[in-house]
């Protein structure tokens, strides 16, 4: 909300204490946060001055020679107006003074030493227009004679001001006004406040003879105030009023709208002025909104009124959206003589709600929902009939129709406060007098003494306008902020020891993301927000759980319209922006939430969505050789599956958990065969989490369990996310790792005696795996064997085509003896018989 | 006795010739000593070798000696056998001696030899890097754990109750306004503060004391260079019979302090939020400028004395909101306020990282380029 200085002034006195800097200090530490402040008027080099001596020019007849002093030094001014004369105080424009362009965009004005006409001229005498202050090019602007010579324009009284931009927070409708701040800069500084007031005097018939109210909507109108004036003269504001309108951002449209306006801002209270000749059937009523009804508002939109809708309506159909936007038919207008002035208290949340409906908030709107002063409807309503009587000429109607709901308030509520409870919510010394005298500082009456709970409590009747203040604890609030925050104390809270370690679900979050990061990935982070159609691109299967992504009901844009269940869409969106940056490695990973809408969990408080901690992975480009300029290396190699699967291998021994890896897996987005799944034996659940989802789709199993898959990412999921391939891909539910069984470290006993190695050379078809070779080790008859170790596999000459060689290394030891050649020949003699049943594998 | 001096002088001399040798060369000189190619004719250590063979060989000079007392006088036998042994000794002494020459210089040479470039790169797979986020989260928290505070969770997308209501803020209130907030329907939103951790966490732990401290990811229908729809809070709560608004500053003093350095200094202005009463926003002095506004001398990339960007020249950095727990807070958990006060206070973690760190726009945080993770 702006504020203008010049019209606090009028109600507090701020002599000495005027500072623009001081007061925004001042304002922000009462809780009235000032984000702006504009300095009106202010024109770096244009002061105050008068006209010495004021002669013709002798070359131009319209020209005037004067000599110009600012009280310290005098200049010779050639000036072109014909109001220019002796003995007038002026503003005048030193050298060096920038004026501002006439109109927008047009450029400024940079005070030169010039000669005009053969005369020399040291600066310029200024109209109105020049320096911005208004319209009016008729001549110079010329002071008040008292005004002090040599002032900079923005200290000489009327001309400059200062806006304040003030952030008035929601449970502050008080200080929505001018009266509103100024009564709290009375407060802090001690002074008091001039409330503003105008005498009324009512001339001619009653206005019940003139119209009628009946207030039919009692919930929503709880006070409804009506007074008629007649033979009024509708046309141009005049200049205060303009101005102090102007100041604060606002157009003027008339006289009789400017004054509702003023009375508005100055202490808070909307009214709407009605032409009452246009008001069909001489009856005003209150009344809820009937279906089928339509009105024009002021801002010339048709507006469907609803049945839920409060409308200000005549015998024929609405006139105005209670408390939001006035009708255009029932508009006061140049050809307007009599009118009724209505001023009410509406209840705020049925005003909020239509403002809501229709799409629309005034200023009107904006103080009706937060809650205007229901102890002032009548005094603003005479105060504004005799304003508008004055300055719109006019007689008031005697009397004032006054509606009433039954529980609208009538006496200031009493709220106690008990000092010695102030002092402990607060944690400083304080004292009963002075908590009193800083409530009485904002208008709050001091009441009786009595007791509360055992304690020592004074009553404090508390004013309309301060309707947020209704608990014991509002009222300490109050004393804390016209105190100074910064003087209570800084005391460390006194509280027993106590550790807490982190929640399991953390804990291994952090173990996870430390251990990628040495790695050697690098954490991204994502937006949580995709949309179906970038989810789709994944080609998940119509019943996939994962289709049941959140939707939200206000997006930001089409694409971030809902929350996802899997957040790999958007860390391959990730890997794509990045490989468009040439970056040549991407290493990726993310622990990000997937939710999942599942409304058949959804009661009273519980939302209908799970949420689920997953960790993914995205690799793509090279990987570094660990010898990037020895001899024998290359500097990095294309990254490959075994990358990725080396990195979970060690990742899921790192989370400590009974995991290992089966092929194939069996996921939509990756290739069919180049992929895997992570499989763990889940301890029982505990009570309350036996419900997962995700890739944890196998709800209830409890051996072999899918936690999570990786691989190459599918071609066609590459090409939708426009990747590079190949791209590796690999996603494990945090939840899945926190139900595997953990890995228990115990001691193993190990013989200290050495070990024996065997090395064998196999040829097999290019498609038998490593695995199925392993498998056909018997391991678990042969003790001694430790260790069955892959050193090579090798395509190319010497191996025929279609086939591979592996190199294996057996490894063997004794716990308790040193082991002879023999007994090992005779071992692996056996093992290679058994190697050798499977005619696919040949000896070499 | 001739024999034996003639011998003892040639040994001498022998021995004298090779150890200058030894002497002579430099260290640099040194490997074509121990191993290079024989342009002067053997090795030190060859010569050596053949010297001692020479010497104290089986058939050496010595033994020599020897052999021929047996051709002495039975009377002479033992005084020359007794220097005979004189001269073996200080024959074996000067070897030994010399040996150490001979050996310290090949460990000099080999060692003066290497070639190895130390300033090429080390082997490694290059360390990766934390989002620079998870790293102040966890400072965060590192910091309340230590003051015995207990982590606490509460859903992201979660029910108006949690969100708001229970938090004082009633439907069609004012101070909704202050939320942008996202709807899933008319009951469900995506939590617009960390706040709902309180309710959570008080209807789940009732009538006993609270220290916990809630970051999580939050959403706002916003987006601009300071503002994401997403971003993470930190929300703490501290709950028991005696717990006073000093005791907030006390608590966020010392945070403060940990996080922005020792010499910072706070203010607190009024504010409002539903559920603390009183309210207020925390701001700290500047830590770039120590709050002047200026920038001061010796911080290298700025200019001295020009206007401070960090706290745009108040001295003042904003942190976030708190204030003492709202009894109608305690109420709509069932909590009696009469018997329990308590705190809370929340602040931006995304906030907190860019004025860490000095980034400029919030997007940066979740654009995920590699140029800007692998700087953390």
């Amino acid at each position: 909300m702006e504020v203008s200085l010049n019209w606090i002034k009028k109600y507090v006195d701020l002599s000495g204490a005027d500072d623009p800097g001081a007061l925004s200090k001042a304002l922000t530490s009462l809780g009235l946060e000032v984000e702006g402040m504009r300095i009106v008027g202010a024109l770096p080099g244009v002061v105050s001055a008068e006209v010495l001596e004021c002669g013709r020019h002798p070359e131009a007849d319209k020209l005037s020679v004067c000599s110009v002093t600012d009280g310290t030094e005098t200049y010779p001014v050639v000036c072109g107006a014909p109001n220019v004369a002796k003995g007038q105080k002026v503003l005048l424009a030193k050298v060096g003074a920038e004026l501002p362009g006439q109109g927008p965009g047009q450029p400024g004005l940079k005070i030169k030493k010039a000669k005009l006409r053969g005369q020399e001229s040291h600066g310029m005498i200024c109209a109105e227009d020049e320096v911005g202050l208004g319209e009016s090019h008729a001549g110079i602007l010329v002071l008040d004679p008292a005004t002090p010579l040599g002032l900079p324009m923005e200290k000489i009284p009327g001309l400059g001001d200062v806006i304040f931009e003030i952030n008035v927070t929601p449970n502050r409708p008080d200080a929505l006004c001018h009266t509103g701040v100024a009564r709290e800069l009375a407060a802090v500084l001690g002074k008091p406040l001039r409330y503003p007031a105008a005498a009324l005097r009512e001339a001619g018939p009653d206005i019940a003879g003139l119209i009628a109210v009946e207030l039919e909507d009692k919930q929503g109108c709880t006070k409804y105030v009506g007074r008629a004036i007649r033979g009024i003269k509708v046309g141009p504001s005049p200049d205060w009023l303009v101005k102090a309108l102007k100041s604060i951002g606002k157009r003027s449209i008339n006289n009789v709208v400017d004054l509702t306006n003023y009375v508005l801002f100055e202490v808070g209270q909307p009214s709407h002025a009605f032409d009452l000749n246009k008001i069909r059937g001489r009856k005003v009523i209150v009344r809820k909104g009937r279906a089928g009804e339509r009105l024009k508002t002021l801002d010339d939109a048709e507006r469907v009124i609803t049945v839920e809708d409060m409308v200000i309506a005549d015998a024929d159909g609405p006139m105005v959206l209670a408390g939001v936007m006035g009708g255009k038919d029932s508009e006061v207008d140049a050809a307007t003589t009599d009118i009724f002035l209505e001023t009410a208290y509406f209840t705020p949340s049925v005003v909020r709600r239509q403002g809501r409906r229709h799409g629309l908030s005034s200023d009107s709107s904006f103080r009706f929902e937060r809650g205007i002063d229901p102890l002032n409807t009548a005094w603003v309503s005479d105060y504004l009939a005799a304003l508008i009587a004055r300055e719109c000429g006019g007689e008031v109607a005697g009397g004032r129709l006054e509606m009433t709901a039954a529980d609208h308030p009538t006496q200031p509520r009493n709220v106690s406060l008990r000092p010695v409870r102030a002092e402990k919510l607060l944690g400083t010394v304080l004292g009963a007098e002075t908590c009193a005298r800083r409530l009485e500082s904002i208008g709050l009456v001091r009441g009786a003494a009595a007791r509360m709970n055992g304690e020592d409590s004074i009553a404090f009747a508390i004013p309309g306008f301060r309707g947020d203040l209704e608990r014991e604890v509002d009222l300490i609030e109050e004393i804390a902020r016209l105190g100074d925050y910064n003087g209570i104390p800084v005391v460390l809270p006194s509280l027993p020891l106590g550790f807490k370690a982190l929640p399991p679900l953390e804990s291994l979050a952090r173990r996870l993301r430390h251990h990628l990061r040495d790695a050697g990935l690098n954490e991204a982070l994502n937006l949580r927000f995709s949309s179906r159609k970038v989810l789709a691109k994944l080609g998940l299967a119509a019943d996939d759980p994962r289709s049941a992504c959140v939707p939200l009901r206000n997006p930001l844009s089409e694409e971030w319209e809902i929350l996802p269940t899997t957040a790999l869409p958007a860390l391959l969106n990730a890997a794509a922006y990045n490989q468009n940056n040439q970056e040549r490695n991407i290493r990726l990973f993310e622990i990000a939430k997937s939710f999942y809408h599942r409304p058949e969990f959804r009661t009273e408080r519980a939302p209908g969505v799970l949420e689920e901690e997953m960790l993914y992975v995205v690799l793509a480009g090279e990987w570094p050789d660990r010898r990037p300029w020895g001899s024998d290396a290359v500097a990095s190699m294309p990254v490959e599956f075994h990358h990725l699967k080396g990195i979970l291998e060690n990742l899921l021994a790192a989370a400590g958990v009974k995991a290992r890896l089966a092929f194939p897996g069996s996921e939509t987005y990756l290739h069919p065969v180049e992929c895997g799944r992570i499989l763990a034996d889940l301890a029982p659940p505990v009570p309350g989490t036996e419900v997962l989802c995700g890739t944890l789709r196998a709800a209830g199993r409890q051996k072999a369990a899918g936690i999570g898959c990786f691989g190459i990412l599918h071609p066609r999921v590459l090409a939708a996310f426009a990747l590079k391939g190949p791209v590796l891909v690999a996603e494990l539910s945090l939840a899945g790792l926190l139900a595997a069984i953990p890995e228990e470290k115990k001691f193993a006993p190990f013989g200290h005696f050495s070990t024996m190695s065997r090395d064998l050379n196999l040829v097999v078809e290019d498609y038998r795996t490593h695995g199925e070779i392993l498998a056909q080790i018997p391991s678990s008859r042969i003790p001694i064997l430790q260790e069955v170790r892959l050193n090579s596999v090798y395509r190319g000459p010497g191996v025929p085509d279609g086939k591979k060689a592996l190199h294996y290394s057996f490894i063997y030891r004794h716990a308790e003896k040193t082991l002879t050649d023999e007994e090992v020949n005779k071992v692996q003699e056996k093992l290679n018989q058994e190697l050798a049943k499977d005619s696919g594998i040949v000896f070499k | 006795m001739q024999p034996i001096d003639e011998i003892r002088v040639r040994l001498d001399g022998d021995v004298q010739k090779l150890e200058s040798r030894v002497a002579g060369k430099s260290a640099a000189q040194a490997p074509a000593l121990a191993s290079g190619p024989e342009e002067e004719g053997p090795t030190p250590a060859r010569q050596f070798e053949d010297l001692k063979v020479r010497y104290l060989g089986k058939k050496g000079e010595i033994s020599g000696l020897l052999r021929a007392m047996g051709t002495l006088p039975a009377e002479e036998r033992p005084g020359f056998g007794k220097l005979v042994n004189e001269l073996r000794d200080r024959a074996e002494a000067l070897f030994a001696a010399l040996q150490e020459r001979i050996q310290e210089m090949e460990i000099a040479g080999s060692l003066a030899g290497s070639k190895l470039d130390p300033t090429l790169p080390g082997y490694r797979v290059p360390l990766g890097s934390l989002h620079p986020m998870s790293q102040v989260r966890e400072e965060i928290i590192a910091f309340f754990q230590g003051l015995g505070f207990e982590l606490a969770v509460a859903p992201e997308v979660d029910n108006d109750w949690y969100n708001f209501e229970a938090l004082n803020i009633p439907p069609d209130h004012p101070s909704r306004d202050m939320h942008d907030t996202f709807y899933v329907d008319d009951k469900v939103v995506l939590r617009t503060h960390t706040s709902n951790v309180q309710v959570h966490y008080m209807e789940t732990h009732p009538d006993q004391p609270i220290r916990i401290i809630a970051p999580g990811f939050v959403y706002r229908v916003d987006n601009d260079a300071t503002h994401s729809p997403m971003f993470q809070q930190v929300e703490c709560l501290v709950v028991d019979k005696d717990i006073s608004f000093a005791n907030l500053k006390g608590t966020l003093f010392l945070w403060a302090r940990h996080m922005f350095g020792a010499e910072t200094t706070m203010r607190f202005r009024p504010s409002y939020f539903p559920f603390t009463e009183p309210s207020a926003e925390m701001d700290v002095s500047c830590y770039f400028c120590k709050g002047t506004g200026t920038v001061p001398t010796g911080t290298g990339t700025v200019p001295a004395g020009t206007g401070c960007r960090v706290c745009k020249q108040t001295g003042w950095i904003e942190i976030g909101g708190c204030g003492s727990v709202d009894p109608n807070v305690f109420g709509k958990v069932g909590w009696d306020a009469e018997k329990y006060t308590g705190f809370a206070f929340g602040f931006g973690i995304d906030r907190i990282t860019m004025l860490k760190y000095g980034i400029p726009d919030i997007s940066y945080l979740t654009r995920n380029d590699n140029r800007f993770l692998r700087q953390f």
